[in-house]
């Protein structure tokens, strides 16, 4: 991939972790933290990742920013935000989204089917999935510990 | 070349995050800043070998912190805390 795509990508993820680390407003910041993620999975995309960039994808952008939105939401206080943010931020990041991966559409990755995407991730290095389920299964447990002796 | 200077930009981020915040979630994303760059970092050294095993035990480690993170977020919440220095009540 061009080295001009690179470091445009690299600055976009630059920014918005920046931006997710200095926002005033948290919220503000969950969504400079999910267009870190998505330059992260693009620059996993350019290294010839495309495994990670699908997975930093699917955990991340998908998981863990929902997570974010989740815990804000359990707490009761209200996030204040401005009427006309709201729909220019996250078109902005659709936009984003869009132009970032636009590249990508038009090169057909190698050898991407579900038989080989399994055999990356699961078959070949298994005991460190299983090393790692066993750890977010204790963190788990902490999480649900530390909230019910509240 | 890039993504080297890159992840080292982004890892420079973060510990300004950790070092100059005090709200638990910034200090979060923050960590998730680091982690993200290393992440980048193994990347693109393993780039020729393809093997990035690694990645996915640091991907695990990610999302364990911030599961803990969150929940501590939570019980600040509940106890109406923000500030990370009021966590008295975890030191040993």
């Amino acid at each position: 991939m061009s080295e001009p795509l690179l470091l445009v990508t690299s600055s976009i993820a630059a920014l918005g972790a920046l931006y997710a680390i200095n926002a005033r407003q948290l919220m503000r910041g969950v969504l400079g933290l999910a267009v870190f993620f998505i330059a992260l999975a693009m620059l996993f995309a350019q290294l010839g990742a495309w495994y990670l960039a699908v997975g930093q994808l699917f955990l991340f952008v998908g998981g863990v920013v929902t997570l974010f939105v989740l815990a804000f939401n359990f707490v009761r206080t209200p996030i204040q935000h401005s009427g006309s943010f709201w729909p220019w931020m996250v078109s902005m990041l659709a936009l984003l989204s869009l132009a970032l991966f636009l590249p990508f559409s038009f090169a057909t990755p190698q050898g991407i089917s579900l038989t080989t995407f399994a055999a990356e991730m699961f078959l070949q290095y298994g005991w460190i999935l299983n090393l790692a389920l066993l750890l977010l299964f204790s963190a788990i447990i902490t999480s649900q510990y530390l909230l019910e002796d509240t | 070349m890039i993504p080297l200077i890159a992840s080292m930009v982004l890892f420079s981020i973060g510990i300004y995050g950790v070092l100059s915040k005090r709200d638990i979630l910034r200090i979060t994303i923050s960590v998730s800043v680091i982690l993200g760059s290393i992440t980048l970092l193994l990347a693109s050294l393993a780039q020729n070998s393809g093997n990035y095993s690694f990645i996915l035990f640091i991907w695990a480690v990610e999302v364990m912190e911030i599961l803990v993170a969150l929940a501590v977020f939570l019980y600040l919440a509940r106890s109406e805390k923000k500030d990370i220095n009021d966590l008295q009540q975890l030191r040993w």
